[in-house]
């Protein structure tokens, strides 16, 4: 292809010609309308394409990206960048039943001032994760040069081993999840900042207290303290908050005081069920998690096929946790998804 | 020989970039012409016929009226109910790959259980359909013929609420009877089901962005992206947002993922940022611990802002660091361990109707690229030649990204090039370069756009995730018999059209291309990617923007 005649040149010009002209004049298209694509990890580094039953579906002609917890809230949002209008679009990340993260910033001396380059590995159970340190990547865009290690149901993040440009190689211990932790070369102590709750999108999946009037389903939830059974058919003659949570849900762990309280102010009159999902883990552990969290009222064991009666109530996804059902008298009488708003849910409770 | 490569190349530009969203590429430019490719020619002419199934899905069930395009010899699959093979499950969403199934259904009943498939949906969202490959497949009688590998995507709800995704390959067999073209058969080579409770992305910018700015978009060749970090130091992610026609802006979050628009407070209303602007990166330049930022004019170069705590202050000088060029990403790592953030500029090169590059495999007449190292006090000089970054700095660049990816203590710099392979400069350790993407295994021919270090696999090693054009156009005229060119030739202009790539760190310096096997391959004409672990649970998923010019109207040149 090294030499061409003049007449090649010719053709060559005329064909491209013709095609901006027909972009321009006949409003054309070229590759247009397609959609943006969400690669989902299989966990080995395998793909399959997910984004447009996720929301990421996007027909724009989109140029850069890049992810960012932009609400401090733990997981990663989206800014899409455009040719056309409109050029910027921001989407929320609401994935329900999210692990645990942490979130790191590095500042470094010997590295410089942004450690970019460095590189960090979080230790948490089996699982170890490398991210890096980075300012510029994808198509002309800026991720934030912080570090977002999603853990999975893990809590405790034994070590996060950080490979400073500078050589030297630093191991911090024991760090706590869902926070935002500065750390600062060869300093092993760390400033930590915890993240904001989850919210879901509460206009898209709370269905309103006090409109629903369903029959209870007819559920048996195996008993964390002691031995047997324990079916929803037997306060049928009482009020029952039924709470479904999951010792790996931010959201759930946070809201949890709230319904201690509760259930304190409550006492006598309603009756309070902690729902965990938690089939993976010893029930031991789930109880002894609860009862760290301060919480007295019974814990049972429950699966995602009995919270789905309560989240089909609503339009929010089955498996979504916290989810808080209120039962009277064997009604359903209000579901609550994602962190409860305690006075909504006490007022509910005073008329009841 | 040189000269039917020549015209192959340029069908092969024109077409390349075409993509059929339910209508065939019209033929374009003088050398298309029905005797060198027939196919295309079938294919245009089959459209109506092709797009039989696809109307079903817009106007309701395979009525009576269809039956005029199916052949009376016509066999097909049945696609109602299909047995799926064992379902995976990851954060709440359901993928079943579809079994094969040897049904051999005559025209009316296969129309009666297409109308049975399409009723598992309550209600049709989108639909999509593209044309992978044709080929010539003469009828009985010598009429002529196509096999067309079609993708049909069908995104819907199904009663219980949820959103379902059916990818559908079909294998589309068409003869011309007459001047009447038929369908003979229709079968599916490989399928996929997937299904969400619902959108766990919601899109909020009407919400989170001061309403009245000014959000249209501009010519084909536009291009930017966004630049976010906690440039005041609060806690929360900022953005900037570069505008090739518009004013550049500056957000503040309010820490709740609100934003404000402080270009004017803080200094950035000024004539070098009214427009002219497509790349930014938020760095401390300047060494005193708060982010600076640094804003790229696509054709004069790099315009520095110094953070003065409570406003950015102008420091460029009288001209933009760079000089003329047609300036894309910028990437920022102090290469030589000297404690200040020096910055890689690639450059493209100039198109538009008049200029194109002179290959569309290997084109070496594009802009240089160049390294700016940082002598401190926000001055700048051009190391590009020093360092080493001169070889392939004449390739049009379009991205780049720096990581230690060999671990052994210096910053390595991977360019994704337009019309040719891609460079990896490793780092020497004294601050130069050499460029080993060859030996390294890392050059990924394609039409590169994008590219991301990530650990995609968690083996604790940096890989390379590289957003390519995919063009089915491309995957179309370079899989027939009569593309020119030798059979490297031609697995070198399919690989330019084949979609991303990812390729894995060995561990020893090198790489090795699992594109194949990870499917993150197919991602349309892709420009950005971003690596996030979206859901959590410890390994990072791939978000790939794309699309290329969308006008007025759906059909493509």
């Amino acid at each position: 292809m090294a030499s061409e005649s003049a007449g090649q040149e010719e053709d060559k010009d005329s064909g491209h010609r013709n095609h901006f002209r027909l972009l321009q004049e006949e409003g054309l298209s070229w590759s247009g309308m397609e959609p943006n694509t969400l690669f989902q990890n299989r966990g080995d580094g395998t793909f399959d394409e997910v984004g447009n039953v996720l929301g990421t579906y996007l027909r724009l002609d989109s140029r850069g990206v890049a992810a960012a917890d932009l609400d401090g809230d733990g997981d990663l949002d989206l800014a899409v960048y455009n040719r056309n209008n409109p050029v910027i679009k921001i989407f929320r990340n609401d994935t329900p039943g999210q692990g645990n993260v942490l979130e790191v910033d590095l500042t470094g001396t010997d590295s410089g001032p942004m450690a970019i380059g460095a590189q960090a590995i979080a230790s948490c159970g089996e699982r170890s994760i490398l991210r890096q340190v980075e300012v510029g990547s994808g198509f002309i865009s800026q991720p934030p040069p912080r570090l977002h290690f999603g853990l999975g149901d893990c809590r405790n993040v034994e070590t996060l081993t950080v490979r400073w440009p500078s050589g030297t190689e630093q191991i911090l211990h024991d760090l706590p999840v869902n926070q935002r932790v500065e750390i600062v070369e060869d300093d092993d102590r760390f400033q930590s900042h915890p993240l904001r709750a989850r919210n879901y999108n509460r206009q898209d999946l709370v269905p309103i207290a006090g409109e629903l009037s369903a029959a209870r389903p007819n559920l048996v939830f195996r008993r964390l303290e002691g031995e047997g059974e324990l079916s929803l058919a037997a306060f049928d003659d009482e009020t029952v908050v039924l709470n479904f949570w999951a010792t790996w849900c931010t959201a759930c762990v946070l809201e949890m005081p709230d319904l201690q309280a509760l259930s304190r102010r409550f006492a006598g009159r309603v009756r309070f069920l902690g729902v965990s999902l938690d089939q993976e883990r010893e029930d031991s552990e789930v109880l002894a998690y609860a009862h760290e969290l301060g919480t007295t009222y019974e814990q049972v064991l429950g699966t995602i096929q009995d919270q789905a009666p309560f989240s089909s109530l609503g339009s929010s996804p089955p498996g979504a946790v916290p989810l808080t059902a209120v039962i009277h008298h064997g009604t359903v009488r209000a579901v609550f998804v994602g962190q409860i708003d305690v006075d909504t849910v006490a007022k509910l409770l005073e008329t009841l | 020989m040189t000269k039917t490569l020549r015209a192959g190349a340029l069908l092969f530009s024109t077409l390349l970039i075409v993509v059929s969203c339910g209508e065939t590429p019209a033929p374009v430019g003088e050398t298309l012409t029905s005797e060198f490719w027939p196919t295309e020619t079938y294919g245009s002419e089959a459209s109506a016929t092709k797009s039989v199934l696809l109307a079903s899905l817009s106007d309701g069930p395979l009525a009576a009226s269809s039956e005029a395009s199916f052949s009376t010899h016509f066999r097909g699959e049945a696609f109602s109910d299909r047995p799926l093979a064992p379902l995976r499950v990851e954060s709440g969403v359901v993928i079943g790959d579809w079994l094969d199934v040897n049904s051999d259904l005559e025209a009316e009943r296969f129309r009666a259980n297409w109308n049975l498939y399409l009723a598992e949906f309550e209600e049709i969202l989108t639909v999509e359909q593209h044309t992978w490959e044709v080929q010539l497949r003469p009828g009985a009688e010598g009429e002529p013929g196509i096999e067309s590998k079609e993708s049909l995507w069908i995104l819907g709800r199904i009663p219980d609420g949820r959103l379902r995704e059916d990818r559908l390959n079909l294998v589309l067999d068409l003869v011309k009877s007459g001047e009447e073209w038929k369908l003979t058969g229709v079968a599916s080579e490989a399928g996929r089901t997937t299904v969400a409770p619902g959108p766990y992305f919601h899109d909020v910018t009407q919400q989170v962005l001061p309403p009245g700015f000014d959000q249209s978009g501009a010519q084909i060749y536009t291009d930017g992206g966004p630049v976010l970090a906690d440039f005041d130091g609060d806690g929360d992610i900022d953005l900037f947002l570069p505008r090739l026609h518009a004013s550049a802006r500056l957000y503040r979050n309010n820490g709740e993922g609100y934003f404000d628009d402080v270009t004017a407070t803080w200094g950035l209303e000024v004539n070098a940022l009214r427009s002219g602007t497509n790349s930014g990166l938020f760095l401390d330049f300047d060494g005193d611990g708060d982010l600076d930022l640094v804003a790229g004019r696509k054709r004069e170069g790099l315009l520095l802002f110094r953070n003065q705590g409570t406003s950015f202050e102008d420091i460029t000088g009288p001209t933009p660091l760079g000089g003329p060029g047609e300036w894309e990403a910028l990437a920022a790592a102090d290469y030589d361990g000297d404690r200040q953030i020096d910055i890689f500029m690639a450059n493209y090169g100039l198109i538009d109707a008049d200029h194109q590059p002179e290959s569309y495999v290997d084109a070496r007449d594009g802009r240089f690229n160049v390294l700016l190292r940082n002598l401190g006090d926000g001055r700048f000089e051009d190391a590009t030649e020093a360092a080493g970054l001169d070889p392939n700095r004449e390739r049009w660049s379009y991205a780049a990204a720096w990581a230690d990816y060999d671990v052994d203590g210096d910053l390595d710099l991977y360019v994704a090039n337009d019309y040719a392979t891609n460079s990896l400069y490793r780092n020497r350790g004294d601050g130069t370069f050499e460029e080993i993407a060859a030996e390294a295994g890392a050059l990924d021919g394609g039409n590169g756009m994008g590219v991301s270090w990530a650990d995609v696999d968690g083996d604790l090693r940096l890989d390379l995730y590289i957003s390519n054009m995919q063009s089915f156009a491309g995957n179309r005229i370079t899989r027939l018999e009569n593309f020119p060119g030798t059979p490297e030739q031609r697995a070198l202009y399919r690989r330019f059209s084949k979609g991303n790539s990812l390729l894995r760190n060995r561990g020893d310096g090198t790489f090795e291309d699992i594109t194949e096997s990870s499917g993150a391959k197919p991602a349309f004409w892709a420009w950005g990617n971003a690596p996030l672990d979206y859901d959590a649970d410890g390994d990072l998923d791939l978000l790939v923007s794309g699309g290329f010019y969308t006008g007025l109207r759906a059909k493509d040149t």
